[in-house]
């Protein structure tokens, strides 16, 4: 277990560094592009998770309909949703697998990260455990980007701002309507408590890894309006100005208009 | 209901996982090793947490530390193996400070504000220290402190200052060696090389010898920085060469040592240490000690580079050199456990681990 993951470790540091070769040795350009590129390896995955969530929203009246109609009987609703999802092919944790992958490419780019750009001895001892020896004349890489040390946690926190605030935007656009006022509370609580949680981990951790984040939530957020519109985000930009309520399609705000 | 209970679950994971993030790979337990030095009866070393100890060589007891237990402060790390001169020793360390202590109390004799990560041995010769802290060299009056002159490379300068026939020689992650005039800082000459050198530079017989991350050994002469020979191993060379006699001894993190004629560069044979060696080899009474960073400590003929006694296994990464002294060898393994083991034979005297000294 451990050989499949330190070779992917290996991938995945020396992916950055044939990046960072090809980039003028902008380390902040290489996790950029090597983003995308994650990012595009993985569309498969998240077309069926937004393709799962608009499913799921479509199926919104029904599922009320079911609570209605089975309000004291648990078992039976839980039995009766399952059917609908059966009935309509959707998989309710479906819109998972997207982040789930995510999680050893997160793990990856912030070892890989570390390991780049070693602050200390043990660092570099590690890097020279990874790298291909074609990358060795690149040691060690710059990893100053405007006011950033990216291998060091952002000083001016403006990092763990931007990543609060394009995960906000990410989860708000993702977010489902809601059938009930407390499936409404449910989903304003998640949609703080994820982007507070991003935030507080790119307070302490290398900025690159934040940098990670705010590209991979803006690439999301593209891919996400080409697929199903603004979501989430339509009401809350028909409030902030008048332009951006033709951006919302007639579903209450729903997907991208046609 | 159920994708929403489901989107709870991986908000948790996330939490875990982020929280290991940070928990368990963000903040290390320690970012350095700790090196040994022994003087007469006492072995002296630095700590990953930040402390210097005195220890009785014979028997591992405490004499001292600084700061002192009841103080909460700490040096932050010290990574280098002290070095002791007429009593006093000096050692540099991650709070980015030299510091001069009585090697008799521990007392503070002075510091010095270096403003970098000091990351290497200091060199003292006729009354100067040199450090590397940073990307800077520094020259200090051993005495006092007083700042002589300091020199800036462009990157880090982890490796130890060579100092030969009034010029400083020392390596730059930058990729180049630079050669200073010890006496005002001012840059001689400097070679660049195809990698970062980390270790420090070994002068001997008018050639400085220096190895670097393009995996190889370059041995330059020291007036002219004229390139006399190149060697060339499997992996980085991070340790500094050793030169005994008219051989010189190369390790790599290709887990070989390697041994030249150093007059011809003829091969005289190689050594599989079975492991990454980070730490230059300790040469004493025609034995050879070899430190890996799997945990093994090798002992070695040095003129065969056949393994004398059974390799000592540590469990953790030893990646400071060994001290030999008092018909002991002493180590310190990652963690801050420090070994004494028969010099001979290999076979473990006492240890002690420094969290837990009284």
């Amino acid at each position: 277990m451990s050989q499949i993951w330190n070779g992917f470790l290996g991938l995945m540091l020396n992916s950055l560094m044939f990046l960072y070769g090809l980039l003028g040795r902008n380390f902040a350009l290489s996790i950029v592009v090597f983003t995308v590129l994650v990012r595009v390896v993985t569309l498969p995955f998240t077309l069926q998770q937004l393709r799962s969530t608009k499913a799921s929203q479509d199926m919104q009246p029904k599922l009320a309909e079911l609570q209605k109609k089975y309000k004291g009987d648990k078992e039976k609703l839980a039995e009766e949703q399952m059917k609908l999802y059966k009935g309509a092919g959707v998989n309710p944790l479906g819109c998972l697998v997207p982040t789930l992958i995510q999680f050893p490419i997160w793990i990856g780019l912030y070892q890989s990260i570390m390991n780049a750009a070693p602050n200390n001895p043990l660092q570099l001892l590690n890097l020279a455990r990874h790298i291909y020896p074609q990358f060795t004349h690149l040691v060690p890489l710059n990893v100053r980007f405007l006011w950033l040390n990216l291998g060091r946690a952002d000083p001016w926190y403006v990092m763990p701002i931007l990543v609060v605030a394009t995960q906000y935007l990410m989860q708000k656009m993702m977010t489902p309507a809601a059938a009930t006022p407390e499936q409404a509370a449910q989903n304003r609580s998640m949609e703080l408590m994820m982007p507070m949680m991003f935030g507080f981990i790119t307070l302490q951790l290398a900025s690159g890894l934040g940098l990670y984040f705010v590209t991979t939530n803006i690439v999301g957020m593209v891919q996400q309006y080409f697929v199903s519109g603004l979501g989430g985000l339509a009401p809350l930009l028909r409030g902030i100005g008048g332009k951006a309520q033709e951006a919302g399609s007639k579903d209450k705000g729903y997907g991208r208009k046609k | 209901m159920n994708a929403f209970k489901a989107r709870i679950g991986l908000a948790l994971l996330a939490l875990v996982l982020l929280g290991a993030l940070s928990g368990c790979m963000g903040t290390p337990a320690a970012s350095v090793w700790s090196s040994v030095e022994v003087v007469g009866s006492k072995l002296f070393t630095g700590s990953q947490t930040g402390r210097v100890y005195a220890l009785d060589a014979a028997t591992g007891s405490k004499t001292w530390q600084y700061p002192a237990a009841e103080e909460k402060r700490s040096l932050v790390g010290t990574s280098p193996a002290p070095v002791v001169v007429n009593d006093v020793l000096y050692i540099g360390a991650l709070d980015s400070y030299v510091y001069a202590l009585d090697a008799n109390t521990g007392l503070q004799r002075w510091a010095f504000a270096a403003g970098g990560h000091i990351y290497a041995e200091v060199t003292i010769v006729d009354g100067k220290l040199y450090a590397a802290a940073g990307d800077k060299v520094f020259a200090l009056d051993a005495n006092n402190g007083a700042q002589q002159w300091e020199f800036s490379a462009s990157q880090p300068i982890w490796g130890r200052p060579a100092v030969s026939q009034g010029k400083v020689y020392v390596g730059s992650l930058n990729h180049k060696l630079y050669c200073l005039d010890a006496a005002t800082g001012q840059t001689q000459w400097e070679y660049e090389t195809g990698g970062a050198i980390a270790g420090g530079p070994f002068v001997s017989g008018g050639v400085v010898y220096v190895g670097s991350f393009d995996n190889k050994v370059y041995a330059l002469d020291a007036n002219d920085k004229s390139v006399r020979r190149e060697f060339t191993t499997g992996h980085w060379v991070w340790a500094s060469p050793l030169v005994v006699s008219d051989t010189l001894y190369l390790v790599s993190l290709d887990k070989k040592l390697y041994a030249f004629d150093v007059t011809s560069g003829a091969p005289r044979g190689t050594f599989d240490a079975k492991g990454m060696i980070r730490a230059t080899p300790t040469y004493a009474d025609g034995l050879l000690y070899v430190a890996t960073e799997s945990g093994t400590l090798w002992v070695l003929d040095a003129a065969t580079l056949q393994a004398k006694a059974p390799p000592f296994e540590a469990g953790k990464p030893i990646l400071g050199s060994a001290v030999v002294a008092n018909g002991l060898v002493y180590v310190s393994a990652y963690g801050d456990t420090v070994y004494a083991l028969d010099a001979q034979t290999g076979a473990q005297r006492w240890n002690v681990a420094l969290a837990k000294l009284k």
